[in-house]
């Protein structure tokens, strides 16, 4: 799992996590002990290291695009992956677009919405973001979350 | 109700609603086309409505688990209970009365009884959510029960026959169904069906008079411009519209509500589940709206190919994302077989809202959303924002004005 989300933060794991009820406090729990987590410092390199590992044969579990946010205006991502063998070409061409999306919402707005985020607006979308995860991954693997 | 005259108990209403004990404040205004007032940010949008027979409104919710979708149902038309509340920090979600924003929003034109309602500190956002929900939805039907006894001032009537029967009258006309994609996401990007959340459901049939009965109520906060409100599946104009031409150039013989979810397995699972049904049903044609957008396109263009591959043809509602310019790629998907969409507009447009004298909900919040654009926020306290921050601006179900064309 490649991540940006403070929540998936190693140096955060310490931290009293706010605004988590206990179900998805202990699905945060379960996610970093069974899932390989990556955690990355900017949103750009969530998305190239993505693409890096479709390109070693990962194949993508959720969709690198954002729910019904203004694209990109969430400055969290997180994106689940699976090791695999073979390229997988559905992959590539999700991930690709995606990136494709970032550069032109970046170049266009500089990504101004996510730079002067007060705590509380980032603590929302972290949750955001996690609360995304955590539907899929709740769909996918049922009670073994 | 006196004629055509409604009259609300503020007192009454406000004891209905706010027997809750994670709300801390709670109020309520009547606004009129043409005020000189801004509501944001805006949660939720219902139109009050009566059934004096074939169940309750809002089944799942605030009427019984009983199904929905016959009887009578009297419509208070030209009001809307709108919730307001700042769920999370972000949220926009903006309704002008008047200037230049009005035009952007159909909520403009409805007489508004706002709820403008605070929960106690310390509720989480997925409960505050709930709160605001299930406020509007009772102040709804506590609105709406004025209708009880008045006299219709216009009278409709909508029929779903049995499929077999459906599909074997019209002789030759082409077998139309529509696919309504739900969002369903996640936290603040939910829509529930019979008060089921959505991601959990298989796409299945539902009737277009369940709809209307409120058969699916939003639960999405965000994305202002062309997230469904509560209003807009009620009064969903590609039913109205289907049923129009129903018997005339179509045989409008079912809707299959499906989902959006995260994974892309469940895109994959609900495209394919959607495709085999409309094919059972017999489809030729099938209309297909997206709700939200970003990774929503992905099943947008799943359930186009799939029904195509099927020998289904198709027409894509869906807004753009083209940029301020409007030069981008407007899609983040795409698929040949998608040769027939309709835009319902640009909302990456922008737009000046010239300051309003009076914000009801919170005005903070218009310094957040103004914070939001570099340079903004003018000196004239006007502020300059892509009109997704608009309720319903861009309405994938085609309610609102705006589209695109290609020439």
């Amino acid at each position: 799992m490649l991540s940006n989300n403070p929540l998936f933060s190693t140096q955060e794991k310490q931290n009293k996590v706010i605004g988590l009820s206990k179900e998805k406090t202990s699905v945060l729990e379960k996610i970093r002990a069974t899932f390989v987590l990556k955690h990355c410092q900017e949103l750009e390199d969530v998305l190239l290291l993505t693409r890096d590992q479709v390109h070693q044969g990962g194949r993508l579990i959720t969709h690198p695009l954002a729910g019904s946010l203004k694209p990109w205006e969430n400055p969290y991502r997180t994106i689940g992956i699976r090791s695999g063998s073979d390229l997988d070409f559905a992959s590539l061409e999700i991930i690709e677009s995606a990136i494709k999306k970032y550069e032109q919402f970046f170049s266009q707005q500089k990504l101004n919405s996510s730079q002067n985020l007060t705590p509380e607006t980032r603590r929302d979308f972290s949750l955001i973001d996690f609360s995304l995860i955590y539907a899929g991954f709740k769909n996918c693997y049922g009670s073994d979350l | 109700m006196e004629d055509r005259t409604l009259f609300i108990n503020k007192d009454k209403l406000l004891a209905k609603i706010k027997d809750d004990h994670r709300i801390a404040d709670i109020d309520l205004e009547i606004v009129r086309p043409g005020d000189d007032v801004r509501i944001m940010p805006v949660k939720d949008v219902i139109e009050p409505r009566f059934k004096n027979s074939g169940g309750d409104m809002f089944p799942g919710f605030t009427g019984d688990d009983d199904m929905v979708g016959s009887g009578i149902t009297k419509v208070l038309a030209g009001t809307a209970v709108v919730t307001t509340g700042e769920v999370v920090g972000f949220q926009e979600g903006i309704i002008d009365m008047s200037g230049p924003g009005a035009e952007y929003t159909p909520f403009s034109k409805t007489i508004n009884i706002v709820i403008n309602c605070e929960v106690s500190q310390g509720i989480k956002q997925h409960i505050h959510e709930e709160v605001l929900r299930l406020i509007g939805l009772t102040a709804a039907n506590y609105i709406g029960e004025a209708a009880k006894d008045a006299k219709a001032h216009e009278t409709r009537i909508y029929e779903h026959k049995p499929l077999l029967e459906a599909c074997s009258l019209n002789g030759g006309l082409p077998i139309v169904g529509y696919i309504y994609m739900l969002q369903s996401q996640g936290l603040l990007h939910d829509t529930y069906v019979y008060g089921v959340d959505a991601k959990e459901i298989l796409p299945t049939l539902i009737s277009p008079t369940e709809v209307m009965d409120g058969a699916i109520v939003s639960g999405n906060c965000v994305s202002a411009c062309d997230k469904n409100t509560t209003y807009f599946h009620q009064n969903n104009p590609i039913i109205e519209e289907l049923y129009e031409k129903h018997g005339k150039e179509i045989n409008f013989v079912g809707t299959i509500i499906t989902n959006e979810n995260v994974t892309l397995a469940d895109k994959e699972r609900s495209s394919s589940f959607t495709a085999r049904l409309a094919e059972k049903i017999g489809l030729e044609a099938a209309i297909i709206s997206e709700e939200g957008f970003g990774n929503p396109d992905a099943d947008l263009i799943m359930n186009c190919k799939k029904l195509e591959n099927r020998g289904i043809k198709t027409v894509l509602i869906t807004d753009e994302f083209a940029g301020r310019d409007g030069a981008s790629q407007s899609l983040a998907d795409s698929t040949p077989e998608a040769d027939a969409v309709v835009s319902t507009g640009n909302a990456n447009e922008t737009i000046i809202l010239p300051p309003l004298e009076k914000v009801i909900g919170n005005d903070e919040h218009a310094d957040n959303i103004a914070g939001g654009f570099a340079g903004s926020l003018k000196e004239d306290g006007s502020i300059e924002v892509e009109i997704q921050a608009i309720i319903g601006a861009t309405n994938e179900l085609g309610f609102n004005k705006l589209t695109a064309r290609g020439y």
